[in-house]
Parts: structure tokens; C-alpha cells; sequence
């Protein structure tokens, strides 16, 4: 698989929590030839099943949102500039002057996150006051009556990110957080592609995880997993981030361990890292975990759930960098528990 | 003319480093010059003779620089520490692509996640930012980026409603109507000044003017629109779409206030919109062009720029066509 390639078609659709048509429309082509079924589901969640065609198989899921951070319309304000809502968690920081894209039902348009010139600045504010998202507005160079027509309330808005390359496999693109992790575990099905599976595989490419985590708790509900695996990004250092909090880009996979993660898999997937040469990462997290995992393993009456994570730099910001080496890392660790049902239960579920 | 913007826009030109700016310009305007000169600077300076000669010197002006970065220092880890090159203010820099050269960069900011309330309220200092390449190690760093490269915003130029957002809309906006001009051929004899380092202080028009000794300079230029929902109207200095704008007075220049009211009766005169300064701000060339050598008198011409010196900045594309019509009107009758 060409990971930019998948990456970069699976970060141009947008796909704002609770707007994710576009985003599932392109998850759904790319998950087709590789599963024997595929659907949407109420919230806009995505599911691709493989069946084992065997009685009584142990269903996996492995879940990637497909949701993004963004903004909502909310009003208009002065010529041509629009209110907004923010739908997930921004930084303000990083907002002023960026490009946006503006999602209308007919087109996409251009515009701009206003920000005031440094001599407008509010002489009551310290010169170091972050902008907060009540100052923000987006242009779109329109007048008051064309902005109303053409931009209805409840539009969704993204921050415009291209895909562009770093040095080494150092690789950007709009929404890695989470687009990224989906095309890790679309490595995984291809990986699997030829072999006969011993469970029912569901892959899911969730809506609404960064609003609620609902697209991946309904789904789990839906499909009654055995295990569950989300798959979500992690922070990768930098020089401006604590040590002790973030994980080297280049490490390879993270594997979740902690109270909200089952214990049997997060110790499958440490022992099938190090059988493969896969190289990882443990990451200890002592509560919730921010990702879907938390939310599916209480879905109906438990559900055993692991978390794969791909360290990522500078997370919902306009500049979401990964390294590709690291994303094949979770494919391939993916692909590998998934293949360790072939041999009956994983060897350290036992332990 | 708006093509040609988009292209003057998209080469980078960090102040101190104007080159493949310049090289863009002389190359348009090579077939139509009668005389091209370089000077030590860096400035460019072309002379094309008019339809008739006045008697004065006249001197139109545009500076080929833009604000950006420049690279200070390669940290252990191969990041790079950079200082910005012309009035940068911090708060659009974070999450912002750039370019150093061929290398691309990103400056990013930890996550959201990792920090405190407190921490979010406030906003890092430049000395606190970094350029990451991508590089893994200061040696691989360096093999790609020295100490002393510029780097410029990225992104391609792209047309919104009625706006066209582009880095370096100032002053590249200014260049494209002075190459406009000198293409179509001037009313009068002409010097078509394009000037460095505007942006480090007005540096480069002062070699310019010492030259070429104007009698009569006119600054075409991109200036600071801050027409924003939420501000008194007296705030907002100009407003994008309401035609050129022909300050009286800014940071760096009292305009000659004869000229003003003759180029105000011009632009009435044909019909071409204009307005003025509603809040004095910024600065142009035409503050060191009026004090060198025995002095001169000018004029500025500039279009109203929303979120200049950003990556972002925009401008009306119906104001470009109006201030060519307005400075070839003001270089034929002023």
C-alpha cells in the first residue's frame, strides 16, 4: 500500500464530528475491496466485514475515527465574516490567519480566520494574551447578504492542511488525527488480504470522537466484538513537550496499558510486538485514555479492548506531522493479532 | 494583472534576500525597459521613457521584500531556532507551514492536551518557536539547512469571494502595478524603482531615491485594513473594495499635502475610487524617499490588506485594476 497516496485521499473529504458523510463516503470505497461487506451506520460510522465463514468465530473489531476537529457556523458578523462554534478541542493559537475550507451542501469555500493587525491589540490585554475562540471570525470575502446566502447556519468548517512531506518519513496532512490510524489498519486488510481468517473482522472507521465517542460505542453495540482494538494517535515529543508525557516519533506503535484497556490484550499485543520484531512502545495511561477504547469496552456486557496508538506531532493544530514507518508499525502489529486467533486463543490470554 | 500578482506572491523574497524576487522582475521587464540598473543594494531600478517629458523627475516605487524568518540556530535534536525579518507578530506563527529555500518546514506548537489552563492563556515567544524539517539529528539538520537561510510562509496564492489571499500581497501588489505600467508603457518618462529591505526599516528606497534624485515619487503599496466586525469604524483604518488608498500622513511620512489634494481631484475627476487613513498606521518607502538628498515630494497609492504580514494576507481583487488606472492617471496629470 502507498500510505501517502491512502493518506492523503483519506484526508481531502472533511469530515467535522457530526459531519462526516464526505469522510465516510471516501472510508467506505477504500475498505470495499478489501472486506466482504461494508455499510454506514446511523451516526455516519463506517463498518467493512470479513467473515471467518466459520460457526461460532470470535468477532475482532479494530476502530479509527473518521471525525475531525473543526468548526459549526453559528451567525454572521459585519461584510462577508461568519461566527463559528468549535466543534472538538482547538488551541485558539493556532488559529489566526489560517485558511479555512467552508463545507456548503453545493461547494467548498475559501476563507480566512480574521485576526486583528498587533497595533489593534486591547491596551487592557497582556502582550502575551493567547487569542481566545470568542475573538475569532472566519472571512470569506463576501458581502453580509452573498455570506447569508451562500453560508447557512450549522456549516461545518475545517482549517485547510494539503498533504505535504517532511524530511526522512516524516509526513502531513489534514486530520492524521485520526485519518492516519484509519489507513494503519487499511495496511492491516491488505497485509491480511490473502490468508484465511479465524475471526469475523470489523473494521471501523467511527464518527464523533472528538465530541463523544458515540460513532464507536454504537458501533461496538451494533457488532457485539469479542475484542476490540481502537486506534488513535498519541503525542509524539518535541522540543517544547515533556519527555515523560510523549513518546519519540519513530518508535514504532504504542500499546495501551491501563484500567480502562483489558489487561489479556494489551499483554497479546507487548507479546506479539516482540515475537514479530514489531517495534513499540509501552504507553501507561491511568485513566481514561481519550480514545474510543474507553468507551467501547463497556459497550453491552464488556468488551475485551486494546489501543494501538501512532505517535503524532503537534495534534489538532494545522501541521499534524507522523512518521509512516510508525503507522506501519500498527498495521503490522494489527494484522498480527488479528492472525493470532489463527492458533486459537493468543497465547497470553492465559496469563 | 491579477496572474501576474499570483506569481509575484508565490516567489519568496524574506527581506535581506530579495533575489529570486528581483530575478522574476527583471526578466518581465527586460523587453520593455531602456535601461536597467542593480545597484549595490539590491535594488532594481528601471527607466522607460514616456509618451512626453515633464521637466521632473519622476519616480515610481514598490519593494520587492517580504517579512519571514530567518534561520539562527540548529538545536541537538535538529530543529531549527529562527528570528523573523520584518514586523512578524507572533500570534500567526504557530501551526504555519514555511519554506527554507527547498525545505519544507512546519512551526509547531505542543499540543493542546499537555498543558495547563494557564499555560493556554498565554502565548509562547518567538524564542520559544522552532522550525521542524523533519531531520533527526543536528547533523542531518544541517546537511539540508544552514544557520542564515531565510524561510518564508508556504501555501499557494487562492481567490476567495471577492479577495485573493496571498503571502507577500505586500508589496508584491506594488510591484505588479509598476510592471503593469512599465509593460503598457508609461504617459511620461518614468523610473520604475523596486526596491530591499522595506520591511527592515525602509533601507533599500534610501540608495533608490539618492539615485535617481525624484522630484515627484509615488509609493504604490499594500497597507494595513482592519475591517473587522467588532471595531469602531474608526478603527478600521481602510476597508478592502472602497479603491486604492492615498494616506495623508502614516507611521514614517507627512505626504505632501499639495500633491494629495491634486491626486484627490485626479481620482474624482475620472472616477476612480479611492479612500484615506482612517487610523494612522505602518509606514512606506516614501518615508526615506521624502528626506534623501535634497528631498522630494510623494505620494502613496496603496491597497487595503487584510491580515498583512501574515501568511494570509488578502486584498480585494477589484482594487488592483483601480490603482493602475490611478497611478497612470496621477503619473500623466499630477
Amino acid at each position: 500500500m502507498d500510505f501517502r497516496e491512502t493518506i492523503a485521499r483519506l484526508s481531502e473529504p472533511p469530515g467535522v464530528s457530526g459531519y462526516e458523510q464526505r469522510a465516510a463516503a471516501c472510508a467506505s470505497a477504500l475498505l470495499a475491496p478489501l472486506c466482504d461487506t461494508v455499510e454506514t451506520l446511523p451516526l455516519f460510522s463506517v463498518a467493512g466485514t470479513r467473515y471467518a465463514k466459520v460457526p461460532g468465530a470470535p468477532k475482532v473489531l479494530l476502530d479509527a475515527h473518521i471525525d475531525q476537529i473543526g468548526f459549526i457556523v453559528t451567525g454572521y458578523a459585519g461584510e462577508g465574516f461568519v461566527r463559528f462554534a468549535p466543534c472538538g478541542g482547538f488551541d485558539p493559537r493556532v488559529l489566526p490567519a489560517k485558511e479555512v475550507l467552508v463545507h456548503t451542501k453545493t461547494q467548498t469555500l475559501h476563507g480566512v480566520i480574521a485576526c486583528l493587525p498587533p497595533h489593534m491589540r486591547d491596551a487592557e490585554k497582556a502582550a502575551d494574551a493567547a487569542v481566545t475562540i470568542d475573538d475569532l471570525v472566519v472571512d470569506v470575502g463576501l458581502s453580509r447578504a452573498e455570506t447569508e446566502e451562500a453560508v447557512p447556519i450549522g456549516t461545518p468548517v475545517t482549517v485547510n492542511a494539503p498533504p505535504f512531506a517532511l524530511a526522512n518519513d516524516f509526513i502531513g496532512a489534514a486530520a492524521l488525527d485520526d485519518r492516519a490510524c484509519f489507513a494503519a489498519i487499511l495496511y492491516a486488510l491488505e497485509l491480511l488480504r490473502d490468508e484465511p481468517l479465524a475471526v469475523d473482522l470489523t473494521v471501523v472507521g467511527s464518527a464523533r470522537e472528538e465530541t463523544s465517542g458515540a460513532g464507536a460505542s454504537t458501533a461496538a453495540y451494533q457488532f457485539r466484538p469479542d475484542y476490540a482494538v481502537a486506534v488513535d494517535v498519541t503525542h509524539a515529543w518535541t522540543p517544547d513537550a515533556p519527555k515523560e508525557r510523549t513518546f519519540p516519533a519513530g518508535c514504532g506503535a504504542c500499546i495501551g496499558i491501563g484500567p480502562h484497556l483489558n489487561r489479556k490484550v494489551s499483554s497479546t499485543l507487548v507479546h506479539l510486538a516482540e515475537a514479530r520484531g514489531i517495534p513499540y512502545q509501552r504507553e501507561i495511561l491511568p485513566g481514561f485514555t481519550g480514545t474510543n477504547a474507553s468507551s467501547m469496552q463497556t459497550v453491552r456486557t464488556g468488551v475485551a479492548t486494546g489501543l494501538v496508538s501512532l505517535p503524532l506531532r503537534y495534534m489538532h493544530t494545522a501541521c499534524e506531522v507522523i512518521r509512516e514507518s510508525d503507522a506501519r508499525a500498527c498495521g503490522e502489529l494489527l494484522a498480527a493479532f488479528v492472525r493470532s486467533f489463527n492458533e486459537g486463543v493468543p497465547q497470553c490470554w492465559n496469563c | 494583472m491579477l496572474e501576474l500578482l499570483k506569481k509575484l506572491c508565490a516567489i519568496d523574497g524574506v527581506s535581506g534576500c530579495e533575489d529570486a524576487v528581483r530575478e522574476f522582475i527583471r526578466a518581465q521587464a527586460a523587453p520593455y525597459a531602456d535601461s536597467i540598473t542593480e545597484d549595490v543594494m539590491g535594488n532594481l531600478l528601471v527607466y522607460r521613457k514616456g509618451a512626453r517629458y515633464t521637466g521632473r523627475t519622476l519616480m515610481l516605487a514598490a519593494h520587492m521584500d517580504e517579512v519571514g524568518l530567518i534561520v539562527t540556530s540548529v538545536t541537538d535534536d535538529g530543529f531549527l531556532k529562527f528570528g523573523t525579518s520584518g514586523g512578524i507578530d507572533a500570534k500567526v506563527l504557530l501551526g504555519t507551514r514555511v519554506r527554507i529555500g527547498r525545505v519544507p518546514g512546519v512551526i509547531g506548537i505542543r499540543a493542546t492536551h499537555l498543558n495547563t489552563k494557564e499555560e493556554q492563556k498565554k502565548l509562547p515567544p518567538v524564542s520559544a518557536m522552532y522550525i521542524d524539517i523533519g531531520a533527526s539529528s543536528k547533523a542531518e539538520a544541517e546537511s539540508l539547512v544552514q544557520p542564515g537561510d531565510f524561510a518564508a510562509f508556504a501555501g499557494e496564492p487562492v481567490q476567495y469571494g471577492r479577495m485573493l489571499r496571498a503571502k507577500a500581497i505586500d508589496d508584491r501588489v506594488g510591484c505588479a502595478v509598476l510592471l503593469s505600467l512599465l509593460q503598457e508603457g508609461p504617459p511620461v518618462d518614468t523610473w520604475f524603482a523596486f526596491t530591499v529591505q522595506e520591511e527592515q526599516g525602509l533601507r533599500g528606497a534610501a540608495a533608490a531615491a539618492y539615485r535617481i534624485r525624484p522630484d515627484v515619487a509615488i509609493v504604490v503599496e499594500g497597507t494595513t485594513a482592519c475591517d473587522l466586525p467588532d471595531l469602531p469604524p474608526h478603527m478600521q483604518v481602510c476597508v478592502p473594495g472602497r479603491g486604492p488608498v492615498m494616506p495623508v500622513m502614516d507611521g514614517a511620512t507627512l505626504y505632501n499635502p499639495a500633491l494629495i489634494r491634486r491626486a484627490f481631484e485626479i481620482a474624482e475627476k475620472h472616477g476612480i475610487p479611492y479612500q484615506t487613513k482612517s487610523y494612522i498606521a505602518g509606514g512606506t518607502d516614501a518615508g526615506r524617499i521624502t528626506q534623501t538628498a535634497g528631498g522630494a515630494a510623494a505620494i502613496g497609492v496603496a491597497a487595503a490588506v487584510r491580515y498583512i504580514h501574515t501568511p494570509s494576507s488578502a486584498m480585494d481583487v477589484s482594487d488592483l485594476g483601480a490603482m493602475r488606472t490611478l497611478v497612470r492617471a496621477l503619473m500623466e496629470e499630477i
